[in-house]
């Protein structure tokens, strides 16, 4: 199973997709998906327990627009309510403090950015997914960048579905 | 006169808030990107001189509600002083460079002069100082560049500061931790 952030409109596919949706609430820093209720977030919305569909895949893919070198506002909402993915204690990994993993498996991660990106966002968006990857402890992330979204969409139907 | 613009969705309990308490006059105003409309963040961008964007690191980047109001922001910053404070949980503040990277590459684009940045590591822990004044001694680093940042803001001069708590390697700062959250875990 694959699970798909992303903030593209209108993409319909079996897999298991976390829609892109308006009205999803933003994180509140409060680590009750860490504490009080484990993997399961404070707010009562479709993301409630939207770290559990991660856990149970095998893949992750984060579809975004470049945003001057980081993710969209709308993508950025759906990753922060995630971070039950891992568990809150520190572990050292790669010479720096990390999160510890809550599974041994490391999944394998996809980042697709599209629109207009120069090379000095390219490198930004690069050191992100990577620190994101350690962060997470998924597999070294494959990044590809798309002109535009039907360009994105083409491949996802392609090579994804 | 400065603008703080707090960008923490804990707003009033951040740590950006006490960071921002510790160095902003009486005169100053703070506006936040949680709470606050963003026409009048937008409005109060355009009346002050010095601004300083307070953020806390979340998943190696801006916290997602900063985001949308950039996205929203389409305005210039054509002469005004652009100061960064931005703090992590881990106790490494190299984890916060690229976050600040990406924000001065913005900054840049928006045509604002960057004049510098507080990079601060372990904030969570630093954070506590506030109701723990034992803690403060691991701390005096922070203090003193926190009172160093303001006064070169004060003075619009250019200067980048990292730091974090002092005597404890990764390991203690992990096992401390490890510690604390084993205890907030239900
Ligand atoms: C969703 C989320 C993501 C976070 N990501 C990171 C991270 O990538 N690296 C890090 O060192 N701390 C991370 N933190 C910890 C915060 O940066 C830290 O708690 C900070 O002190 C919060 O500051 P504030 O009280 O001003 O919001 C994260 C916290 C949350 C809630």
């Amino acid at each position: 199973m694959k699970t798909i952030i992303h903030d593209l409109d209108n993409i319909e596919v079996d897999n298991n997709i976390i829609l892109n949706d308006y009205n999803i609430k933003n994180c509140i820093g409060c680590f009750n998906c860490w504490t009080n209720t484990p993997m399961k977030c404070i707010h009562k919305d479709n993301y409630k327990e939207v770290c559990k569909n991660i856990l149970n895949s095998d893949t992750l893919i984060i579809v975004s627009r470049n945003f001057y070198g980081t993710y969209s506002s709308k993508v950025k909402k759906i990753l922060e309510r995630n971070i039950g993915f891992v568990l809150p204690y520190f572990v050292i990994r790669n010479k720096e403090i990390h999160h510890k993993a809550r599974i041994k498996q490391k999944l394998d991660f996809i980042t697709i950015f599209y629109g207009k990106i120069n090379s000095k966002e390219k490198l930004l968006l690069e050191k992100l997914v990577n620190r994101n990857a350690l962060n997470f402890n998924l597999k070294k992330p494959t990044i590809l960048y798309f002109k535009n979204e039907n360009d994105v969409r083409r491949y996802l139907n392609e090579s994804i579905y | 006169m400065n603008l703080y613009i707090n960008c923490s969705p804990k707003i009033k309990n951040s740590n950006s808030e006490y960071f921002t308490q510790l160095i902003k006059s009486d005169n100053d105003i703070i506006n936040y990107i949680y709470k606050d409309n963003f026409e009048l963040i937008k409005k109060n961008i355009s009346i002050y001189k010095n601004i300083i964007f307070v953020f806390p690191l979340y998943m190696d980047t801006f916290p997602s509600k900063l985001i949308e109001f950039m996205e929203n922001f389409n305005n210039k910053l054509i002469n005004k002083n652009i100061y960064i404070i931005c703090n992590c949980g881990f106790l490494e503040y190299r984890q916060n460079f690229l976050a600040i990277d990406t924000f001065i590459y913005w900054i840049n684009k928006k045509k604002g002069f960057f004049k510098g940045y507080l990079n601060i590591g372990s904030g969570e822990i630093i954070g506590i100082t506030k109701k723990n004044k034992f803690l403060s001694l691991f701390c005096h680093d922070f203090f003193k560049k926190i009172k160093i940042f303001k006064c070169y803001i004060n003075n619009e001069k250019s200067i980048n500061l990292n730091t974090n708590i002092k005597w404890l390697n990764k390991r203690l700062f992990c096992i401390i931790c490890n510690h604390f959250w084993k205890k907030r875990i239900k």
